[in-house]
């Protein structure tokens, strides 16, 4: 563990179009939990760093996962068209979960296009399961699950 | 903290045209640690999900953070061109570092996009001071720091 590092993740923050559609994915079969929301407004800072037109409606929710407070944070922008994400795609979440199986069976009963399924060899030597899936807003996830420790 | 939850956030991958490009950024300027790096992979798992075009190559870097390993990876892909951003900024990664000044200062001179500073004020009453910087491949990065607990 790193914890001489000048510099610490807090959070990556996804653009969605819908955020209830989101909580749908994130908490409902993934597991996050939603810690807060709230509505921005145009003289936020966040329209200034992801350049989001005056024009939109924007709210911020954040979510925690195991050990994680607020590791993961969704801003919802309202009343433009967002662009489709193009491939190949630019960023993935890496995701482990307790229950793979139960994760891609509501990930396909949301409709989420998932790619086939992959044997997870680790660098360090552990082998499980992973699987891509793109989220409803073009965001690429994958989940990984070990099942044989180095 | 939420160690019940069903997931775990292992680290966001960001695509990258230029590794030792990225790099300068990445553990020059914010301080992550490089772990270890792959070469050319041509059936890795990752031209699958990321839907990278065959003629291209890749390398990969894992890269750690305070308290987290691996907390961050690079995905370069050389020899097909990557999509522009697109606005507004689709996901962002939000890191806390401890010598805000000497980061600017270092992004700066990498010749990133720096936005003006803000005010931080976070949900919980803390105060500090937060920034965007966009890497050289369009990744949006939020700095923040904190300077008055609440």
């Amino acid at each position: 563990m790193s914890s001489d590092r000048p510099v610490r993740v807090q959070r990556t923050n996804l653009v969605v179009a819908d955020l209830e559609r989101s909580f749908r994915l994130y908490c409902g079969v993934l597991g996050f939990d939603v810690d807060f929301i709230f509505d921005e407004r145009a003289e936020d800072y966040a329209y200034t760093i992801f350049r989001i037109p005056d024009e939109a409606r924007t709210r911020f929710a954040t979510l925690s996962s195991k050990g994680q407070l607020r590791s993961l944070a969704l801003t919802e922008v309202r009343g433009v068209e967002l662009p489709k994400a193009a491939a190949p795609s630019s960023h993935a979440l890496v995701l482990e979960v307790d229950d793979f199986d139960a994760a891609v069976a509501g990930a396909r009963a949301e409709g989420l296009h998932i790619f086939p399924e992959e044997t997870l060899h680790t660098n360090d030597g552990r082998v499980g399961r992973e699987i891509g899936m793109v989220d409803h807003d073009g965001h690429l996830l994958a989940l990984y699950r070990i099942q044989q420790s180095a | 903290m939420s160690s019940d939850l069903p997931v775990r956030m292992q680290r966001t991958n960001l695509v990258v045209a230029d590794l030792e490009r990225a790099y300068r950024v990445y553990r020059d300027i914010l301080g992550f640690r490089l772990d270890f790096t792959l070469g050319h992979r041509p059936d890795s798992y990752s031209f699958v999900v990321f839907q990278i075009p065959r003629g291209a190559t890749t390398g990969f870097a894992a890269l750690s953070s305070r308290d987290h390993d691996r907390s961050l990876a690079l995905t370069e892909i050389k020899g097909v061109d990557l999509p522009k951003p697109n606005l507004p900024s689709s996901h962002a990664l939000v890191l806390e570092v401890d010598d805000m000044d000497g980061v600017l200062e270092a992004a700066r001179a990498e010749g990133l996009h720096v936005f003006p500073e803000e005010t931080l004020h976070t949900h919980d009453g803390r105060v500090g001071r937060e920034i965007g910087v966009v890497d050289h491949d369009g990744h949006l990065i939020v700095l923040y720091c904190i300077l008055k607990a609440s």
